[in-house]
């Protein structure tokens, strides 16, 4: 791929989607992109970003480079320390904070095929302290192709890498060659297909407590990357975190929320402000 | 009530901080006395704090009303965060704070000059580049940095010049300052230069880091030396630049290989070292460092690269690297890829295959079958590089797979397999070729347009006839490729008459396959002048649009005229697909390419830029002055290459005003060739 094709792309998927891709992920772009130029028998990015520009199924195939182009390789627990920080201390300081209304929602911002929103249901039912609670979790994507596997719940042996033994035969069961999450954590988990920029899609999801958004953000520019925290910010409650993939912060993108520094990772608060 | 209120005075100091933050955003700082508390809260204990008041203040409708205030916080003795947040208002001020800044530069202090340096950086005015690169020269070694750092974000000509200089100095800290700008400039200073700076302590690991940017042959050598160094620092500043080369000019390393291979003969050191560098978090340094573990030559180092290619970032230079070591890879990795998880295990086995490790094709079958997503796209792929006929019968059964993207891969695979040899393409088609009644999926239709021969054409033509839309575009494809692979001797009636399907898709192939096979036909061949006439009034923009661009790979005059009126179609694929068929046929005419120029949509307007070549002078002059000053980057490119193409020297001129305020590297560089071809 060379520097113009990446660019024409480049301006092509952010004109569509408003994702932005620094001149250092052409590699990732090219790597991406790659199997499904071959896939449609194309030998350049020249033809693809023609292809693009004036296939009579241009603006689906629009959508399907920007999923390839977003959905990041996942599994369950991935991010153990993160993980732990968030079952060992947010989820008991949120338990305290919320006994009263006895709710806890949590938003899996980016979700991909639903591997983050299932472990974070995971820990809050494997965490006892929210029985009889009223518990949801969300999961939401840009790409819909991704949200049919997330919805199904099942999922091969790739998904697994981060689960011990234990955790497996508690948590899912058997179907063939696969495993299906088990109904217990399915039941309390959701999918929806948001565009972070799409503020009045994201203000469709009700007041959260948590929201992962982890290595979402470097798929915007700044601009972009100041829109989706601002309405991020706006959708969690007082008292409520942010956790962010262990390369992005919030630097120079906003001073709405405070820092808690935790055991084993760093997390965004939103401020509760005096009563 | 914490606010600015009636009076507007700042929140109490011990107010909660986030209730002075909120009470921050809603002070005005434009109203004298929340102005003045903005600025005292520059001060804020809480960095929240100070960065909203940074952010209030640089929204002041009218800066220089702010200015004096805020260079006194910036320079004056307070705290570092003050003086931070002080910094980032002015920055955030922008191009109004420039005039101010200026003059400070030339303070008293060091620490206001520094600040003043600092800065114009950020704000990236070229305005300052001059008075920055005298201050190069300053006598405090703080300010003549900070300047290098400040000219490595402003940009420019000037400062390119100016930091190449700086590299002769004899102050270490402004050596190294000059690099690290340069390297952000993304240029690289001459090799001579660079090879004294490796050999300067100081210097030596931001030199290396530039040489990730030289195109020149002995930038590797120096490379090469890099990853011996004893220092750990400058062993990783050169892996990042072998990434980076890797990255931009993968076809000239085989000289760094060699080299490398040859050190490592002489020093273990260097394998191991590189071997512990894979683990790094930054992954562009591990990544130069599973490179250079595959040029060690060093066998056993394929269990740690085995081991790499778990993280997704590293997988292709994994690939590469155990590529590099060779067959013996097989006899130390053993059961290892077992113990992977399925994307990592893949990669290995991919290049296990590659090097005619027979036994890794089972596993990739089996991958390319049952695994999913990227996986078994990678699976896919790996069998179509292996190279070995046992790789033909997996990828033939996944022709017919329901996802079009997995028999999609599989036929590109098949296609790569029947390029490898003779021998390879034979066993493909035998296995792929369907019987007389034997179904013909869209992807077996791809493989036959691509590797078939004179007998596919009949099967094709049969599919044409399929009621499914995907088989006939699939189909018309394969007519066209087979066509114009001269294979089908002349181009099927069919082909033509598929300009006519009731379904647009195949309509807009049919125009593709034409427009792919004209160069069977003589220009403007009757038959096809009549096929393609009407479907230019086709009621589906992307099937006129296809019809045009195969008007002009056929050169059908005749239908100049009609292209012409196409110019003006609102849908820009129409409008650039007839203006490029009436450039390629020579029939652009001045007028057509003006109004093509004047419109908004990129694309029409880069195709303008390409047909004012052929125009005469004036009109091509107004085109292209036109398309230089463009809001678009690529149209300015495509006007630069307009440019370049017609050796106009009467372009000179403005082509060289233009280069010196480009700041888009790419549009810069299209104007630097323009200049050179106007110049010749």
């Amino acid at each position: 791929m060379s520097p113009v094709e990446f660019r024409l792309l480049r301006d092509l998927i952010h004109e569509h989607a408003g994702l932005f891709f620094r001149e250092d992920m052409q590699y990732l772009v090219e790597r991406r992109l790659g199997p499904r130029l071959r896939s449609l028998g194309l030998e350049s990015y020249a033809e693809y970003h023609d292809l693009l520009l004036h296939d009579p199924q241009r603006i689906s195939e629009i959508e399907h480079a920007t999923e390839v182009l977003t959905t990041n390789e996942t599994y369950f627990f991935r991010d153990p320390l993160q993980l732990r920080s968030f079952a060992e201390e947010i989820l008991p300081v949120l338990a305290a904070a919320r006994r009263y209304e006895r709710r806890l929602r949590v938003w899996s911002a980016g979700c991909s095929s639903g591997e983050e929103a299932f472990t974070a249901a995971i820990l809050l039912r494997g965490s006892g302290l929210f029985s009889g609670w009223d518990v949801e979790v969300l999961g939401s994507d840009i790409a819909r192709r991704v949200l049919s596997v997330a919805r199904a719940g099942c999922y091969g042996a790739h998904a697994f890498r981060g689960v011990d033994a234990e955790a497996m035969l508690r948590w899912f069961r058997p179907a063939g060659d696969r495993w299906m999450v088990d109904d217990a954590v399915r039941r309390i988990v959701s999918f929806a297909h948001i565009n972070l920029l799409d503020e009045a899609a994201v203000d469709q999801v009700e007041p959260v407590d948590c929201i992962f958004c982890r290595n979402v953000l470097i798929y915007f520019d700044q601009e972009a990357r100041r829109r989706v925290v601002k309405s991020l910010h706006r959708r969690l409650r007082p008292g409520g975190y942010l956790l962010l993939g262990h390369s992005e912060s919030l630097l120079n993108v906003t001073a709405d929320f405070e820092m808690a520094q935790l055991t084993g990772d760093l997390a965004y608060r939103k401020p509760e402000g005096r009563k | 009530m914490i606010g600015p209120g009636p009076v507007g005075g700042p929140p109490a100091g011990d107010a909660h901080e986030e209730d002075r933050y909120r009470a921050v955003h809603a002070f005005d700082p434009a109203d004298p006395q929340q102005g003045e508390a903005l600025l005292r809260l520059l001060s804020d204990a809480s960095w929240r704090v100070r960065a909203a008041a940074s952010e209030r203040i640089a929204s002041h409708p009218r800066p220089a009303e702010v200015l004096p205030a805020l260079l006194e916080v910036a320079t004056a003795g307070g705290s570092a965060g003050a003086r931070n947040a002080a910094a980032a208002a002015l920055a955030g001020l922008g191009a109004a704070a420039v005039g101010a800044l200026l003059p400070r530069l030339a303070a008293e202090r060091p620490e206001e000059r520094c600040i003043a340096a600092d800065v114009l950086g950020e704000i990236g005015d070229r305005r300052a580049a001059l008075a920055l690169g005298d201050l190069l020269a300053d006598g405090n070694a703080n300010v003549r940095a900070s300047a290098a750092e400040a000219l490595g974000k402003v940009g420019g000509a000037y400062a390119v010049d100016a930091l190449l200089g700086a590299l002769s100095s004899d102050d270490t800290s402004l050596r190294v300052a000059a690099l690290e700008a340069l390297l952000r400039l993304g240029v690289a200073p001459p090799l001579e230069r660079l090879a004294e700076l490796v050999e300067d302590r100081s210097a030596r690991a931001s030199a290396y880091r530039v040489l990730a940017l030289s195109g020149d042959a002995g930038a590797l050598a120096l490379l090469a030396g890099g990853v011996g160094e004893m220092s750990r620092g400058a062993r990783e500043a050169a892996y990042l630049a072998i990434a980076r080369q890797a990255a931009t000019r993968p076809e000239a390393l085989a000289p760094l290989a060699d080299a490398i291979r040859e050190a490592s003969a002489q020093s273990p050191s260097i394998a191991a070292w590189a071997s512990e560098a894979v683990a790094v978090s930054d992954l562009l340094v591990a990544e130069g460092a599973v490179r250079v573990l595959g040029f060690s030559g060093h066998i056993p180092s394929a269990l740690r690269l085995a081991a790499a290619a778990e993280e997704e970032a590293l997988r292709p230079a994994v690939a590469s690297a155990l590529l590099a070591l060779g067959p013996e890879i097989a006899n130390v990795l053993g059961d290892a890829p077992s113990r992977l998880t399925p994307p990592a295990r893949v990669t290995v086995q991919a290049a296990l295959a590659r090097v005619g490790h027979r036994a890794a094709i089972p596993d990739l079958a089996a991958a390319a079958s049952a695994a999913e997503g990227p996986v078994q796209a990678q699976a896919i792929e790996a069998l179509g590089g292996c190279r070995d006929e046992a790789a033909v019968a997996p990828l033939a059964r996944l022709l017919d797979h329901p996802d079009p993207e997995v028999s999609g891969l599989a036929a590109a695979a098949l296609g790569e397999l029947a390029r490898g040899s003779t021998a390879l393409r034979d066993a493909v088609l035998a296995w792929c070729r369907p019987g007389a009644e034997g179904r013909t999926p869209a992807a077996l239709l791809r493989l036959l347009g691509e590797v078939g021969a004179e007998g596919d054409v009949e099967v094709a033509r049969r599919a044409l006839r399929d009621p499914r839309p995907a088989t006939r575009v699939a189909a018309v494809q394969a007519l066209g490729a087979l066509a114009a692979r001269a294979v089908a001797g002349t181009l099927p009636a069919e082909v033509l008459e598929a300009l006519d399907d009731p379904q647009p898709r195949v309509r807009a192939a049919a125009g593709a396959a034409v427009a792919a096979a004209a160069t069977l036909g003589s220009p403007g061949a009757a038959d096809v002048q009549r096929a393609l006439g009407t479907a230019l009034r086709d009621e589906v923009p992307a099937v006129r649009a296809a019809a045009a661009r195969a008007a002009g790979a056929w050169r059908v005059e005749r239908l100049a005229g009609t292209l012409a009126a196409l110019v003006d179609a609102p849908e820009p694929d129409v409008a650039s697909s007839a203006l490029r068929a009436l450039a390629e046929m020579g029939k652009a005419d001045a007028a057509v390419v003006e109004r093509a120029g004047a419109r908004e949509e990129a694309e029409v307007a880069k195709e303008a830029m390409a047909a004012a070549v052929g125009l005469p002078e004036a009109a091509a002059h107004r085109v292209l002055l036109a398309g230089l000053v463009h809001g678009r980057w690529d149209v300015r490119r495509a006007a630069a290459r307009g440019a370049a193409a017609r050796r106009d020297r009467a372009l000179e001129g403005a082509l060289r005003d233009l280069a010196g305020v480009e700041e888009d590297p790419l549009v810069a560089e299209a104007l630097a060739e323009a200049l050179r071809a106007v110049g010749d």
